[in-house]
């Protein structure tokens, strides 16, 4: 794509997955203060705080992986060569 | 970080008196003590039981006083070897040994329980995993001198010191104590649960086994989320671009290897699965050739080609019995099992 006489080439990886990971990381952190919510005095939800972390561990797991993918993807982008 | 002008090569003293090797044996140390106090009490344990147990108990016995020591010695190479994995290993193991066979743990004249020795462990590993930072700057650095002056500001120092010795030491003490608070709820937790699973969990984390494996998750579980937080910041700041491209090839490649495969059948003829089944017959039929009463096979062979059922032979009527008998057991055995099942499930959710 030519812009005002110089020749750059488009982004292949966008920034959005860096922050669909934030977001998922910022979800799981709820997760993870919710478990504890869910298991402190005078509630007694000891299931559903087990769930709870449960899904945060697999929405860290998503969102750092996104993160992680973005970092990497963006080093190899601009050093194509 | 090494000095390029010094052309002498480094001496021994240098290279295992740094400082860097001193923080390291600082660190490995506690692992050090703790796997002595488990070799002690593993060693002052007596070995009647062993004894007992069968003829060549006496030799087991003898072996197992040697185990500790030997343990003690692999440790030491690990620590000179500067490998704070293996003395990790070493450390969870000797740990396993004195919590099935010993009687008691004491040190320094104090008794610790079993709690107590799960948090001493897990301090131990933390502080030795911390060494490892400081061990592979050793290995780096193969006994040259490190140039750590730096001219930039006294707060970037500041930055960089904590981040090589303060940080790695507050992580693992944080950890340790996340872990025992973790461990020590768990157990108030338990009690909340409906009445046959509280009384079940209460009685597992009593247990040494429920403790030691529910200490160990937890403490894996921290790790992996700290690991998983600090990953994408440290790529980011240490990854070029060519390990990054192996970073990546290395993520499709299960996906390169099967579309490969994919590319490459060819569905087969079906000679070899033909060969094989007949040599899988010819096997068969040597086997009961072989294997069977003189006679037995080819009467069999002909009633068969006769068409007529053949008359079984005692042996083929006890071995039938059996089966049948056994056959009953399991359904009863099963139909029990369904009973108890039921009652667990009404005594859960009524």
């Amino acid at each position: 794509m030519a812009t005002n006489g110089s020749v750059s080439t488009p982004k292949r990886f966008a920034a959005a997955s860096l922050w669909v990971g934030v977001v998922l990381i910022a979800i799981s952190i709820y997760f993870f203060l919710a478990s504890v919510t869910l298991i402190s005095p005078p509630s007694q939800a000891v299931v559903a705080a087990l769930l709870s972390a449960i899904i945060g561990f697999v929405m860290l797991s998503a969102g750092t992986t996104l993160v992680r993918t973005y970092v990497v993807a963006r080093v190899v982008e601009q050093n194509p060569r | 970080m090494s000095d390029p002008e010094d052309p002498r090569p480094p001496s021994l003293a240098s290279r295992y008196a740094t400082k860097e090797v001193l923080i390291y044996y600082a660190l490995v140390l506690p692992a050090l003590i703790a796997e002595t106090a488990f070799s002690i009490a593993i060693v002052s344990t007596p070995g009647d039981l062993l004894t007992q147990a069968a003829p060549g108990g006496s030799a087991v016995a003898a072996l197992v006083q040697l185990v500790p020591w030997l343990l003690l010695a692999a440790s030491v190479y690990a620590i000179f070897s500067l490998r704070p994995s293996l003395l990790v290993t070493l450390l969870i193991a000797s740990f396993f040994v004195a919590a099935s066979v010993a009687n008691g743990i004491a040190f320094l004249g104090a008794q610790l329980d079993l709690g107590d020795t799960v948090i001493v462990v897990v301090a131990a590993t933390f502080l030795a995993l911390a060494g490892f930072n400081y061990a592979r700057g050793i290995k780096l650095l193969a006994g040259r001198r490190p140039d750590v002056t730096s001219s930039g500001p006294l707060g970037y120092n500041a930055l960089g010191v904590a981040l090589e010795s303060a940080f790695p030491l507050a992580a693992a003490l944080a950890l340790v104590l996340l872990v025992e608070t973790l461990v020590g709820d768990l157990g108030a937790q338990a009690a909340r649960l409906p009445t046959p699973l509280s009384a079940l969990a209460s009685l597992y984390l009593k247990s040494r086994i429920g403790l030691i494996f529910t200490t160990l998750f937890v403490a894996g579980a921290a790790i992996w989320v700290m690991r998983q937080f600090l990953e994408p910041v440290i790529l980011h700041f240490t990854l070029n671009a060519a390990d990054a491209k192996k970073e990546l090839l290395s993520e499709i490649e299960p996906t390169t290897k099967s579309v490969r495969k994919i590319a490459r059948y060819r569905p087969a003829g079906g000679l070899a699965w033909g060969l094989l089944t007949v040599a899988y017959c010819a096997g068969l039929i040597a086997a009961l050739a072989l294997f069977l009463p003189r006679g037995q096979f080819s009467r069999d062979l002909l009633a068969a080609l006769d068409l007529h059922a053949p008359s079984p032979s005692p042996v083929e009527t006890l071995v039938q019995g059996s089966f049948q008998s056994a056959l009953v057991r399991i359904n009863i055995l099963y139909a029990q099992s369904q009973d108890y099942i039921r009652e667990i499930i009404q005594l859960l959710w009524g």
